[in-house]
């Protein structure tokens, strides 16, 4: 991703446009409709989810990835949640709830490629489990236009958190 | 069963007591018989490889910075003001020259020796300051890189702690002169399940895999996974120590085709040779899994499941209560290795066991609904069954030529039970 600072934000209607397209995306993993998910990405996908190891303020704090997947690999990931008979962390399904807020959206490195972030909140409600699980953080996305609509090339999510409380990310972001 | 006198572990019928997996009161007595008498894994020396690099962990319950003082030296430091206790360390990790409270001023060294409290001139004139330095743990050592603690004076030596599980565990760690390197920080994650499951589940757990992990096991294209759980080589074995350490050492079973086992790279292999003795290199020959815990609660997993480089883990399953731990996870490769396998290994690391990976998210649900459904009157009325040890029992392979007790097949209990014999000779307070 490029600095945003040096990036100029695109015009309302492609603003608008990504912004629809980042709500659409979130409620299809709400209604776990994955394989539709895994659908928007490009064959090469870049998903990355990070968390930090803190360090005192004088040095920059360390971030490092939980999830770190190409195509292969996510399609593994997301073919595992998706069948009841592959999944006991996804079965029964946890309810979710995803928010997006805080979006902003750039004009990319070429015609037809964007740039998007945006604040996720994950709410997840483990199956038989009295516990909340809560994820919080910033989404990075590169987003290309096709014909068919807006196709994701890359995403990283920067969570706010050092120790996950949830016991374990089954879930997407 | 309760938790009395009568004990946890029923040898003779091959059950162990649910108690010890949900209650806080056993859980205070660990702390007590086991977490501050053992040696226990606190991290690795690269992950502090300058002086003043700290990390800060936990030795037992107890809150420490794990320090190197000098090139040579690494001090575990109780992480707690002598003044009025606040943490000397709030960060994670970091560098510092010295050790600073943050509350009143108290300064120490890196070495936790008392450099001022500020306010010296206040104190009677026969104040000893020299015994007022942050506590530290009485013994620390590592074992290629593997730093361990102490809490207890009258402890044995790391290397005999470790005993027979330390030539396996060199296959691992020390088969290059480089030795091996921490990758990133590592995952952190709370599961509420008692530490002792995950303990258990790398001793020696092979039943698990076919249910559990069906999963990643049914979506293996190359059908690793499934054939390798289904089918164990009959060169397989648990291995156990006296000390309570094992690991479960599963190979190829004949016929499987080898090509779609990825082993270790093949750059690397003319080093294992040079640091490796001929037996330690033909162990590694041919291993589809290892997997172990050295007593009580680190566990070291190397496993080539699916696509990717074959990844060397270690786990720390550090109990927060009866019902809950705190799960820190590291990936390691060869100090020697080229960057571009290094990342790789990482990356297929914790894509099948980091805090999100394909085969740990089954088993974190299922630990913790063990836990919550065994935490009540009724269901603690009737014990765990670990029964598939027994005929095994008193029954090591005579032929075994490498060290520890051998136990064919792989795919019993008896790893696991033996892991409970040990932890309740030390919770009836023996086996120092």
């Amino acid at each position: 991703m490029s600095d945003p600072a040096k990036q100029s934000p695109v015009d309302i209607e492609n603003y608008i446009a990504i912004q629809r397209f980042l709500y659409a995306e979130v409620a299809m993993l709400d209604r776990r409709a994955y394989q539709e998910w895994f659908a928007l990405m490009t064959d090469d996908i870049r998903y990355q989810v990070t968390t930090v190891s803190t360090r005192p303020a004088q040095y920059e704090t360390s971030r490092f990835a939980i999830i770190d997947e190409d195509a292969q690999t996510l399609k593994m990931r997301v073919d595992q949640i998706s069948d009841p008979n592959l999944t006991h962390a996804e079965n029964p399904p946890t309810l979710t709830r995803r928010l997006v807020s805080n979006v902003e959206a750039y004009y990319g490195e070429r015609n037809g490629v964007f740039e998007a972030t945006s604040g996720i909140l994950l709410y997840a409600n483990r199956a038989g489990s009295s516990e909340t699980g809560l994820y919080v953080g910033e989404r990075k996305d590169v987003l290309i236009r096709e014909s068919s609509g807006f196709r994701i090339a890359k995403r990283t999510v920067n969570l706010a958190q050092t120790v996950l409380q949830d016991s374990t990310l089954s879930l997407l972001l | 069963m309760k938790s009395d006198a009568t004990g946890w572990v029923d040898i003779e019928r091959g059950l162990v007591s649910r108690d010890a997996f949900v209650s806080d009161e056993v859980y205070q007595l660990e702390m007590e018989r086991i977490f501050n008498r053992s040696w226990i894994y606190l991290g690795h020396e690269t992950e502090i490889p300058n002086v003043g690099d700290y990390v800060v962990r936990n030795l037992g319950n107890a809150p420490v910075i794990v320090v190197r003082n000098t090139p040579d030296s690494i001090k575990v430091l109780l992480n707690s003001c002598r003044h009025r206790g606040t943490k000397l360390c709030r960060a994670d990790a970091g560098n510092t020259k010295n050790f600073v409270c943050p509350f009143h001023g108290w300064a120490y060294e890196i070495d936790g020796a008392l450099r001022t409290t500020g306010f010296d001139h206040h104190f009677r004139k026969d104040t000893d300051f020299g015994t007022m330095g942050l506590v530290p743990a009485p013994h620390v050592d590592s074992f290629y890189g593997l730093i361990f603690a102490c809490w207890d004076d009258g402890t044995a030596p790391l290397r005999d702690y470790l005993g027979d599980i330390g030539w396996y565990l060199e296959i691992f760690f020390n088969r290059t002169l480089g030795g091996m390197e921490v990758l990133a920080p590592p995952h952190r994650w709370r599961t509420k399940a008692n530490w002792k499951i995950g303990s258990l589940n790398f001793i020696g757990d092979s039943q698990h895999s076919p249910t559990t992990h069906i999963g990643p096991s049914t979506l293996d294209a190359a059908r690793t996974i499934r054939d390798g759980f289904r089918k164990h080589g009959q060169d397989s074995f648990h291995v156990v120590t006296d000390e309570g350490h094992g690991c479960t050492l599963t190979y190829l079973a004949p016929g499987m085709p080898e090509k779609n086992y990825l082993t270790h790279s093949d750059a690397l292999k003319p080093l294992y040779q040079a640091s490796l003795s001929e037996d330690q290199a033909s162990m590694l020959h041919h291993l589809r899994v290892c997997v172990g815990t050295v007593f009580p609660n680190m566990s070291f997993i190397e496993s080539q499941v699916g696509a990717g480089e074959k990844a060397l883990i270690i786990r720390l399953w550090q109990p927060v209560s009866g019902t809950e731990m705190e799960v820190l996870s590291w990936v390691f490769a060869e100090k020697e290795a080229e960057q571009g396998y290094k990342d790789r290994v990482l990356r297929s690391g914790f894509h099948n066991f980091g805090a999100a990976g394909v085969f740990e998210q089954d088993d974190m649900v299922l630990w913790e609904s063990a836990t919550a459904a065994s935490n009540n009157p009724i269901a603690q009325q009737y014990p765990y069954s670990f029964q598939t040890a027994l005929p095994y029992l008193n029954a090591p392979d005579e032929n075994h030529k490498w060290p520890g007790w051998a136990h064919r097949p792989a795919d019993t209990e008896f790893a696991q039970f033996w892991f409970m014999k040990r932890w309740e000779a030390l919770m009836r307070g023996g086996g120092r």
